[in-house]
């Protein structure tokens, strides 16, 4: 018994290792020095300390964090609930092979799917170089409005949330896609078949039989992309840095400068940690849900 | 044990160890920036002659290039990051407003006692106090810049403007703004460039520390006005100097639209690219060309540099196209100490690391960079690199006024009495920050009064209440 | 009329969804097939010499280094999820849940919300600016996702053909070895390439840790490159060869999610897409 224990703990050490250091490590450590003054500069940095609540009293009256809550959200609901969620539902029911007239629009639904695919897998940063060249005040979404004889448009500076968003729906709605796609083919045929006996029309059937099943995948999908999209964070610091002003500043983007351009390491973890509580909170609530599957 | 044999030993020992010593070579690491005009002179010349120096004298020393990110901020970055982790430079270069957060974090060696034992005398006061922290030294520095206004002899030409020129308030900056404004799209045909740009004041937080003393500083001081009030040691929150240096800008950027679109600041690398206006005389024909603009002075030696884009070819060449004079006080008087012009200057200085293993060494390599002969010589093979020398032996050197241009002596007779410095204060960076997003609020659309009361809210919560003060 | 009218509807929206997503995608194309491109999209100019210019200078560089992320990230986690998963398919053990529970848990928190902790513990214990502290911190956040799928994998293995061998004298470590790893094998893969992509394609993890140009990988490479290119317009970047990197930037994560983008989507929403 206690060798068997032995070589189990040995089988699961390097993993254990693994994830104690960088995944339960740096969230403990997170919380840890959000009550300190570690910085990385300035007399803080030669001597931090424990200095309590201070950063969280801070954080309850910092105009810029709860300005950065209030964007990560609108992020958050634009890209991934209703953007990712919303096209790539559509995308996967319209492209479903059990629609009749699936063979004949096979050819275009097929372009749709797969460009969407590739968006999907194309590396954050080249995403953030698509769209800056797309975007940009010489790019090319300027330079198909000139074509038309229209005013060009500093997108980036007087439209910076839109974009992220759309830049985000972009990348994202793959996902859902694939997803949406293998549940619906997981519905049972003869239950929609059933429903096609008793005359229900094609909307009919899917108001009433397919969409109700698809709830609980549709519930976890969103709750699984609501967390990742709160984590976002390279594509919009590329794409705007947060700015003009603080006018795209998310969470993520507010936590990154506050120690990477200000230097105040502690104060930064404090506010990665609304970060951190939001997506432990959603993730509790995922963990839920799929445990009352299994 | 007779005493003679006793010295031997002790002698013969010594000896041994200077003979270990000597073979060892010390490797020190080093970090300039790499967008420095005399960047390529540390690779080529300053090193390789230091490393042959060390040798001749029995200490052979090898000095390893670190190459950071440029520009300012993203260097700046990677210093920091690299001092937090134990892992910077022996030997690095820094804007020496960093030099009171750096020095209280315990990254600097003080290099106080060497100094005073070398040539510290020699340094012109201005030199000294900005590299000393609360009364200790952390670095050396080599020169000190200014920064005039150039304007475009070509672009005032044909706008009917008087060449040469020199306002004496910021209205006659502004008519003479208008007076291009006028007649832009004409003038750009004639010079072959997509468009002129009457004005730019540098801004926004793109631009980093460039917008605070190229842009807000020589607005402010114009106005009378500081950041800090030494008098009462506090922070201005309030002044009318910072709100006549935000109007400014409201008016050249939102009111009359006679500067580059506001967000032309917003995205990119917006100062390079300012710079490049400046020199646009018709090489890029699908750019604007600018016709005026505070800057610091590397950008006039580089219009005469053909190897730089900031190049401006012959001819015309620089010196047909490219003006300058002193920025004018709001009106005559006006200026801080009722100067009737204002300027600021700032500049960089090498430091050593704390940890650096052999300071004596790292020393060395200083004194060598600062010697008054080898900055002749640095400015004799770089034009600009050794602007307005920190040492006072160097510019009473009848060498240098022999290479001295007329740009250089009209910068040390007409620039340097007027100018002034930014207050050496661990919290100083922080204000800069909010300093830069000010007028990022500006060109957003914010009237100067809004951003004003902005700007007061946001410093006390930076320095802390206690710390500022309104000044009418 | 309906007969054509909806396929003709369907057809434009189609049609409307693929423009939106190859769009932002146009300039990138063209620029790396010309010579000299600039900011405008033209079609002239046609060359493929900037492909082969991408593997010399810096972007070699770049490739190297995102390779060696991506190959020592791959093996870290594939070893140590395969390792890991076979006491959870086939033991039951006291707190199995609870550690089950937090590994979901932990796999949902994202690297942005743990920046500042990561690169604190990384500087205290001397992995930041090493392209290794790179991999050790992808290959602990893709593990957890390794540890789900391979525990399925081992635990659809019939348990007596280990048993027959331990009745021949095996042991638990040589079962494992000779059975289970080879019978393990499209799970690991899957595994591996998903932690190759993770490496290939990071750049959060790179940012925070990584300093030194000479260690950046293609992402770093890229986002740097947008900084000084922002300037659209000023060629201190050399747009041809960075929008051929770009083009090759994305084939490896597009083979390898054509394998693994099935197992993808099971092990995060598990159950819930099976009724």
């Amino acid at each position: 018994m206690r060798k068997r224990l032995g070589f189990l703990a040995l089988l699961m050490a390097p993993a254990f290792a693994l994830w104690a250091t960088f995944m339960l490590g740096p969230a403990l450590w997170g919380v840890y020095i959000s009550f300190t003054n570690e910085a990385l500069t300035g007399p803080a940095a030669a001597n931090p300390r424990f200095i309590g609540i201070e950063n969280y009293q801070r954080l309850l009256h910092d105009p810029l964090f709860w300005g950065s809550v209030y964007r990560s959200f609108l992020f958050v609901l634009g890209s991934a609930i209703v953007g990712q969620a919303g096209l790539g539902l559509l995308l996967a029911v319209l492209t479903s092979e059990r629609r009749r007239i699936w063979p004949r629009v096979r050819l275009t639904g097929r372009l749709a799917t797969t460009l969407c695919w590739l968006a999907w897998v194309t590396p954050e940063t080249l995403i953030g170089w698509c769209w800056i060249s797309f975007l940009d005040y010489d790019g090319v979404l300027n330079q198909m409005l000139s074509a038309l004889g229209l005013k060009p448009v500093y997108w980036l500076v007087h439209y910076g949330m839109p974009s992220i968003i759309l830049a985000n729906i972009w990348w994202g709605t793959g996902w859902s896609m694939m997803l949406f796609k293998a549940a619906l083919e997981s519905i049972p045929r003869e239950v929609e078949e059933a429903a096609e006996v008793d005359g229900a029309s094609p909307w009919q059937r899917f108001r009433h039989v397919t969409l109700p099943l698809l709830r609980r995948p549709i519930g976890v999908n969103i709750l699984l992309i609501t967390i990742w999209t709160y984590g976002v964070f390279g594509l919009p610091l590329m794409m705007t840095g947060g700015g003009p002003g603080h006018r795209t500043e998310l969470m993520t983007i507010y936590a990154y400068k506050t120690g990477f351009k200000y230097f105040e390491i502690g104060y930064g973890a404090t506010v990665s940690i609304g970060v951190l509580l939001i997506t432990l909170l959603l993730a509790l609530f995922y963990h839920r849900l799929l445990g009352r599957e299994g | 044990m007779a005493s003679w044999l006793k010295t031997a030993i002790v002698l013969g020992i010594l000896a041994l160890g200077a003979i270990g010593a000597a073979q060892e070579t010390v490797t020190l690491s080093f970090a300039y920036p790499t967008w420095f005009s005399d960047y390529q002179r540390f690779v080529d010349w300053y090193i390789p002659a230091f490393e042959e120096f060390m040798a001749a004298r029995g200490t052979p020393v090898k000095i390893q290039v670190v190459e950071l990110p440029a520009p300012d901020d993203p260097y700046r970055e990677a210093v920091v990051l690299r001092l937090a982790a134990g892992t910077a430079p022996d030997i690095f270069a820094e804007d020496t407003f960093y030099i009171p957060a750096d020095s209280l974090a315990g990254y600097l060696l003080d290099i106080t006692e060497l100094v005073e034992a070398w040539e510290w005398e020699r340094w012109v006061p201005a030199a000294r106090d900005a590299v000393t922290f609360q009364g200790r030294v952390w670095g050396l520095n080599r020169d000190t810049d200014v920064r005039p206004l150039y304007w475009r002899k070509d672009i005032f030409q044909a706008a009917g403007l008087p060449v040469p020129w020199q306002p004496t308030s910021w209205e006659e900056v502004l008519s003479a703004a208008r007076a291009i404004e006028a007649r832009r799209a004409e003038i750009a045909e004639a010079l072959g460039v997509s468009d002129v740009v009457p004005i730019a004041v540098k801004a926004g937080t793109l631009g980093g520390e460039a917008t605070t003393m190229q842009g807000f500083y020589p607005l402010l001081l114009g106005a009378g006005g500081r950041l800090y009030d030494p008098g009462s040691g506090k922070w201005v929150a309030k002044s009318s100097a910072l709100l006549a240096a935000l109007e400014f800008y409201h008016t050249i950027y939102v009111a009359e639209r006679l500067a580059v679109d506001p967000e032309f600041w917003m995205a990119g690398a917006p100062v390079d690219k300012i710079h490049l206006y400046l020199s646009n005389v018709g090489q890029r024909p699908g750019e604007p060309a600018l016709a005026m603009l505070v800057t610091w002075d590397g950008v006039w030696y580089d219009a005469a540099n053909p190897q730089h884009e900031r190049y401006i070819p012959e001819p015309p060449g620089r010196d047909a196209v490219l003006g300058y004079c002193k920025w004018p006080a709001k009106e005559p008087g006006s200026g801080i100490r009722g100067q009737d012009f204002v300027t600021i200057s700032g500049g960089w200085a090498m430091a050593i690391n704390s940890r650096c293993q052999h300071p004596e060494i790292a020393f060395e390599f200083l004194k060598f960079v600062h010697s008054k002969g080898e900055c002749l010589a640095n400015r004799l093979a770089i034009s600009g690199s050794i602007r307005l020398p920190a040492r006072w032996d160097i510019s009473q050197d009848p060498l240098f006024s022999q290479i001295a241009t007329d740009y250089d002596i009209w910068c040390s007779e007409e620039l340097v009495p007027l100018t002034t410095v930014r207050p050496g204060l661990t919290e100083y960076p922080k204000v800069s920050d909010l300093v830069q997003e000010a007028t990022d609020r500006i060109l957003l659309g914010e009237s100067p009064e809004e951003v004003l009361d902005w700007y007061a809210t946001s410093l006390a919560r930076v320095v802390g209440s206690d710390n500022v003060i309104e000044l009418p | 009329m309906k007969r054509w009218l909806f396929p003709a509807l369907n057809h434009l929206l189609f049609i409307a969804i693929a423009v939106f997503f190859l769009a932002p995608l146009t300039w990138l194309v063209t620029s790396a097939f010309r010579e000299n491109p600039s900011v405008w999209v033209e079609f002239k100019d046609f060359t493929l010499g900037n492909f082969p210019r991408v593997l010399t200078g810096d972007t070699a560089r770049w490739i190297r280094n995102s390779l060696f992320i991506a190959l020592t990230s791959a093996l870290i986690s594939t070893g140590a999820a395969f390792l890991a998963a076979y006491p959870f398919a086939r033991f039951d053990f006291r707190g199995k849940t609870a550690a089950l529970f937090l590994l979901v848990l932990s796999m949902t928190i994202p690297l942005s919300a743990v920046m500042l902790p990561t690169f604190s513990l990384a500087r205290f214990l001397h992995l930041q600016n090493t392209l290794f502290g790179v991999s050790l911190v992808i290959a602990a956040r893709q593990m957890p996702m390794g540890i789900w799928i391979v525990r399925e994998f081992i635990a659809s293995i019939p348990i007596e053909l280990e048993e027959a061998a331990w009745v021949d004298g095996a042991s638990r470590w040589t079962t494992i070895r000779r059975i289970i790893f080879p019978l393990c094998g499209p799970g690991l893969a899957v595994i591996g390439l998903m932690s190759f992509v993770a490496g290939w394609g990071d750049f959060t993890t790179n940012l925070i840790l990584i300093s030194s140009e000479k260690l950046y990988p293609i992402s770093m490479g890229i986002y740097k490159a947008s900084i000084e290119a922002t300037s659209w317009g000023y060629v201190s970047v050399d747009y041809g060869v960075m929008c051929a990197i770009g083009m090759l930037y994305m084939i490896p994560p597009m083979v390898a999610f054509l394998f693994t983008h099935r197992y993808l989507v099971k092990g995060m929403v598990l159950g819930a897409v099976k009724q």
